[in-house]
C-alpha cells in the first residue's frame, strides 16, 4: 500500500500547489510510482502548473460520481512515465464530494501507487475536510510570516484533532529569503518551529524560477540551476527515509561577494 | 417557607431553634415538645436562641416556649426575629472573603474557595479554547488564536500568546501569570487590556497580570507577593 500524503497550509498562496507538483515530480524521478490529486474543486491549478491542462477529459468528480473509471481519468505526465495526475473539476463545487468518498478514492489509488499526494485547497472548510479524509500524513506548507504561521498552527490543531490515529504533521517552510532573515525582517525558522512544535521536513528558498516554471508548466525540479528545485529534491529524498542535511541558505553579504555580483562573476 | 422546626448548632450563637413561620402557635408548641423529646438528654444544659422569623410572639407566648425548653433542661437565652442564623453566618463569611479579595492578601491565600484547578498538559493551538469554572494551569504554550477562559486564576507555564480571560464570572481579584507573557489580549473580569503597540524590549521573565484601580497591570511575581 502506498502512502497518502496531503499538502495543506490553511493560508492561501503559500506554495501548496508548487510543493505538490515539485515534490511529486521529484519522487517520481527517484523511481516511485506517484499520483498527484488536485483536491481544490472549483479552483483547480495543479494541472496548469504541471502543464497538463489540455489533456483533461475526466476529473475527480467524474470518477466519484461514476461517470468515468479511475483509469480513464488519470493523466500520464508529459515527461515521466511513473507520474500521473487526477485533476479537480473546475465547474463543480467542494460540497459535491464527501470526505468518505475522498477516503475511498485515495485508498483505491494507494493500492496502485507508491505515493498519493493530495493538493489541498486553502481554508479549513469542506475542501480541507475532504482532502485530509484519506491521508495518513500531512505536510504543512508555511511561509516565514506571521499570518501564515497563525493559520498553520490552526491547521495542525485540526489535523491532530482527528479521531483516527494519524501520524504527526511535518513542516515545509517555503519562500525563505535568507538576506531578510539575516536582517531580522523575516521570521527565523527556529521561532516558527518553537510555536508550531512539529518536525521540519525542509526549507525552500524564494526563487524566481518558480514563477517561470509555473507559467511554462514545467516544475522547477527539472532545472539544475533552481535552488527551490534542489530543495524539493532533498525533501523527496527525506520522505523516502534518507537523511539529507538541510540546505544552507546563507545570505551573501560579504563585500567580495557583492563585488563579484556587480562585475558579473557570480549569479545573484 | 420553613415547615419544620429546625435545631442547629451555630459557631457563634450556640444552639438555635428555628420556628416555622405559619404554623399555629399551639401546634407549634406540641411540635417543639416532640422534637425536644426526640433529642433525649442531648440538649441538656444548652442555651438556646429561638429564631421566630416573621412571626411575632407575645410575652405570654415567649414564656410558654421558655417553659417547654426548661422541660428538656434547656435555657432560653434570647428570641430573635429574622431568618436563618446559619445562612446569615455564611453570607457574612462570604462577604468577608469578597472584601479580602480586593484587599491586600497575597494570591496564594485566595485559592481556598475555588473549584479544583484544571491542568492542561499540552500546548493550545490557534482556534482551540479551554473553559473552566475554577483555576486553570497550562503546562505548555497558548498560541495566538487560542483562548483560556476561567472563573479563577490562569497560570501558563510556557508562552501565553493568545487570549486569557481570568475571573470571567466577575472576580476582579483573579490573576493571569505566565513564564512568557506575550498575550494578544488579557481580560480579568470585565476589564480588558492589550500589550502596548510597537516592539518592546521583551525579556522572557515570568510576569503576573492583575487589576489595579480598574486597569490591568503587569508586574513581576515578587510585587504580587507583597
Amino acid at each position: 500500500m502506498g502512502q497518502v500524503i496531503v499538502v495543506t497550509s490553511g493560508k492561501g498562496g503559500v506554495g501548496k500547489t508548487t510543493t505538490t507538483a515539485n515534490l511529486g515530480t521529484a519522487l517520481a524521478q527517484l523511481g516511485n510510482k506517484v499520483v498527484l490529486v488536485d483536491a481544490d474543486i472549483g479552483l483547480r491549478n495543479l494541472d496548469v502548473v504541471m502543464g497538463l491542462e489540455n489533456r483533461i477529459v475526466y476529473d475527480l468528480v467524474d470518477v466519484i460520481e461514476g461517470h468515468a473509471r479511475l483509469k480513464q481519468a488519470l493523466i500520464k505526465d508529459k515527461r515521466i512515465d511513473s507520474l500521473y495526475l487526477l485533476a479537480a473539476a473546475q465547474t463543480r463545487e467542494k460540497k459535491d464530494v464527501t470526505p468518505k468518498q475522498m477516503a475511498e478514492l485515495t485508498e483505491q489509488l494507494a493500492r496502485e501507487f507508491d505515493f498519493v499526494v493530495l493538493d489541498c485547497p486553502a481554508g479549513i472548510e469542506d475542501g480541507f475536510k475532504n482532502a485530509i479524509a484519506g491521508a495518513q500524513k500531512a505536510i504543512i506548507v508555511c511561509n516565514p510570516e506571521v499570518s501564515s504561521v497563525r493559520d498553520a498552527d490552526r491547521v495542525i490543531g485540526l489535523w491532530d484533532a482527528q479521531p483516527e490515529n494519524k501520524s504527526q504533521a511535518m513542516l515545509i517552510v517555503n519562500r525563505v529569503r535568507p538576506a531578510m532573515v539575516a536582517r531580522g525582517d523575516m521570521l527565523e525558522i527556529d521561532d516558527m518551529l518553537e510555536m508550531l512544535a512539529v518536525d521540519l521536513l525542509g526549507i525552500v528558498p524564494e526563487d524566481d524560477h518558480i514563477i517561470v516554471s509555473s507559467n511554462r508548466g514545467e516544475p522547477a525540479v527539472y532545472r539544475k540551476d533552481s535552488k527551490a528545485g534542489q530543495a524539493y529534491h532533498n525533501i523527496a529524498r527525506r520522505l523516502m527515509g534518507e537523511q539529507v542535511p538541510i540546505m544552507q541558505l546563507e545570505a551573501e553579504t560579504s563585500l567580495w561577494a557583492k563585488l563579484k555580483r556587480i562585475v558579473g562573476l557570480s549569479r545573484g | 417557607m420553613r415547615q419544620e422546626i429546625v435545631i442547629r448548632g451555630t459557631p457563634k450563637t450556640g444552639l438555635a431553634i428555628l420556628l416555622p413561620e405559619d404554623l399555629e402557635f399551639s401546634q407549634l408548641c406540641q411540635r417543639l415538645r416532640d422534637k425536644l423529646a426526640q433529642g433525649g438528654k442531648f440538649f441538656q444544659g444548652a442555651e438556646v436562641t429561638v429564631q421566630i422569623g416573621s412571626r411575632s410572639l407575645t410575652q405570654a407566648d415567649t414564656e410558654t416556649v421558655a417553659a417547654i425548653l426548661a422541660e428538656s433542661d434547656m435555657t432560653l437565652r434570647q428570641v430573635r426575629e429574622g431568618g436563618d442564623p446559619v445562612a446569615e453566618a455564611q453570607v457574612a463569611l462570604r462577604a468577608a472573603e469578597q472584601s479580602r479579595r480586593s484587599g491586600t492578601l497575597p494570591a496564594a491565600a485566595l485559592l481556598a474557595e475555588s473549584e479544583t484547578a484544571l491542568v492542561v498538559t499540552r500546548t493550545l493551538r490557534s482556534g482551540q479554547s479551554v473553559r473552566h469554572d475554577g483555576d486553570v494551569i497550562v503546562l505548555g504554550d497558548v498560541n495566538p488564536g487560542a483562548e483560556v477562559v476561567a472563573k479563577g486564576h490562569i497560570v501558563v507555564m510556557g508562552a501565553l500568546r493568545g487570549v486569557a480571560h481570568a475571573g470571567c464570572a466577575g472576580n476582579t481579584g483573579a490573576l493571569i501569570a505566565a513564564t512568557k507573557l506575550r498575550p494578544t489580549q488579557l481580560r480579568i473580569a470585565q476589564v480588558i487590556g492589550r500589550p502596548p503597540d510597537g516592539q518592546e524590549n521583551l525579556q522572557a521573565v515570568p510576569e503576573v497580570a492583575r487589576v489595579r484601580d480598574g486597569i490591568i497591570v503587569v508586574e513581576a511575581p515578587t510585587e504580587v507577593r507583597r
